[in-house]
């Protein structure tokens, strides 16, 4: 008990420890509530930013799904270019085909003309005579075969200048140069190769019906590929390699099985130089203004399209 | 009067007419042989050189006549092994697969040729592909079983020769 008859002394200490009680459950209650807000705040940004990484996720798989058909898209577009380049190429020589078969149609209705003129028709009378008897010619005695050889002889050079035009490169049609390809891949694309196929643009009846259609251009730049192919493989070690003839988007495709093969060397270069060879000694595709130029593609944009 | 073909050279298409071969198959001989001109056109020496360099033999004037009621087609076959054994071509001897056909009429040569293909799968011929083209012999220990039945149309082989 306090001596002036007020409160003790106790009390006032306790209604201050009261007070202080008081005003730090009121900040306590403050700050917690500032740290709920800021805990709700920060649990709706983490919220948001799973929102945005799921977002993001699916947007990369959206991406790449669309990437993907890009490639395909563009396999696909690939695929129709190189059979649609074929298409052209082979309209392209089977156009010239035409057109030097009737250059040569005329050059030989004129040396036709020329052999009515009536000595040169005598000659060759007398030249076709001698075809017919030449190969009994050694049972004759020598002063007669040889009498016989050298009337020959001045016959033949008589009829020198038909001869030759006869035999003449094909003429030339002064078109302007097209260039074709002749597309090559192998199989598989790495490694040793499996399979090479070569696809020419010329009609495949170049080789099944070759017996029922007239020998033309296109038949002439086959023979030249066969050719070449031919010569690629003997000079990779692959000489006897099994080939087949076969039609792709309607142009002739040779296919050579090289499984049973040893490669030697670079077939990729070997088979450009032996294109780049094909294009000088071919006289006729220069003739028709056909520039040959191979391509390497990858076996895949040969196949069919998948469905 | 004779045209302009008695000065001319052949061509490609004219050789394969002429023997029985496929037009890529000559260019491929030729080719083989080192001998294909530059200019595509033939001479008689060109012509000779695939017929020596490619192994090219005609091997038939027409069908053999069957004897008594045997089937035309086993005729032929028993005659086709009878050339082979005659000619030698007994493993490892090849010869060219066309010689067997050269000389044939279409039907004959399709009729062989299913034969061919069933002696291949039944192993009394066997295969192998060259540079010049596919070829065939007989396959070694064979020849009892081929005399056989290219004298006798008897043997093993005539179970084999017509099947599918």
């Amino acid at each position: 008990m306090s001596e002036s008859g007020k409160h003790p002394a106790v009390i006032a200490v306790l209604e201050e420890i009261a007070q202080w009680k008081s005003r730090a459950d009121g900040e306590f209650t403050t700050s917690m509530a500032e740290v709920d807000r800021e805990e709700d705040a920060s649990r709706r940004a983490i919220e948001e930013a799973q929102r945005q990484l799921l977002a993001l996720a699916t947007l990369r798989a959206e991406l790449r799904d669309k990437h993907a058909q890009v490639a395909m898209e563009a396999e696909r577009r690939e695929r129709a270019a190189l059979r649609e380049g074929l298409s052209t190429d082979r309209g392209v020589i089977e156009a010239r085909a035409a057109q030097l078969d009737v250059a040569i149609g005329a050059r030989e209705a004129e040396l036709q003309g020329q052999l009515k003129d009536p000595e040169v028709a005598a000659a060759v009378e007398e030249y076709e005579k001698f075809v017919e008897v030449e190969a009994s010619l050694a049972a004759l005695p020598a002063s007669y075969r040889r009498a016989i050889l050298d009337h020959h002889e001045r016959v033949r050079r008589r009829l020198e200048p038909v001869i030759a035009a006869s035999n003449a490169g094909p003429p030339v049609l002064g078109l302007s140069p097209v260039g074709v390809g002749v597309l090559f891949a192998v199989d598989p694309a790495d490694g040793t190769p499996e399979a090479l196929v070569a696809v020419l643009p010329v009609p495949y009846s170049v080789c099944r019906d070759w017996a029922e259609r007239k020998e033309d251009l296109a038949s002439l730049f086959a023979y030249r590929v066969v050719a070449a192919v031919s010569r690629l493989l003997a000079a990779v070690g692959a000489g006897s390699a099994p080939i087949q003839y076969t039609e792709l988007a309607g142009c002739l495709a040779i296919q050579v099985w090289l499984g049973d093969c040893e490669i030697v060397g670079d077939l990729n270069e070997r088979a450009l130089e032996e294109i780049d060879a094909l294009r000088e000694e071919a006289e006729e595709l220069s003739a028709a203004g056909i520039e040959l130029y191979g391509l390497w593609v990858r076996a895949a944009m040969l196949a069919d399209e998948e469905g | 009067m004779a045209g302009l073909e008695l000065f001319q050279r052949m061509s490609v298409e004219q050789v394969a007419r002429w023997l029985e071969l496929h037009p890529f198959e000559i260019v491929r001989i030729l080719v083989a042989d080192g001998s294909l001109p530059s200019d595509l056109k033939l001479d008689a020496n060109c012509v000779e050189r695939v017929r020596v360099a490619g192994g090219l033999e005609t091997w038939w004037d027409g069908p053999p006549a069957p004897r008594g009621d045997e089937p035309p087609v086993r005729a032929l076959v028993r005659a086709l092994f009878a050339r082979l054994l005659d000619r030698g071509y007994v493993e490892p001897k090849l010869v060219r697969a066309d010689n067997l056909f050269r000389g044939l009429d279409a039907e004959h040569q399709r009729a062989l040729r299913r034969s061919v293909n069933a002696l291949i799968r039944g192993g009394v011929l066997t295969s192998a592909m060259s540079a010049t083209g596919l070829t065939l012999s007989l396959a070694a220990g064979r020849e009892a079983d081929a005399r056989t039945f290219a004298d006798q149309g008897a043997g093993p082989i005539d179970r084999l020769w017509d099947q599918d």
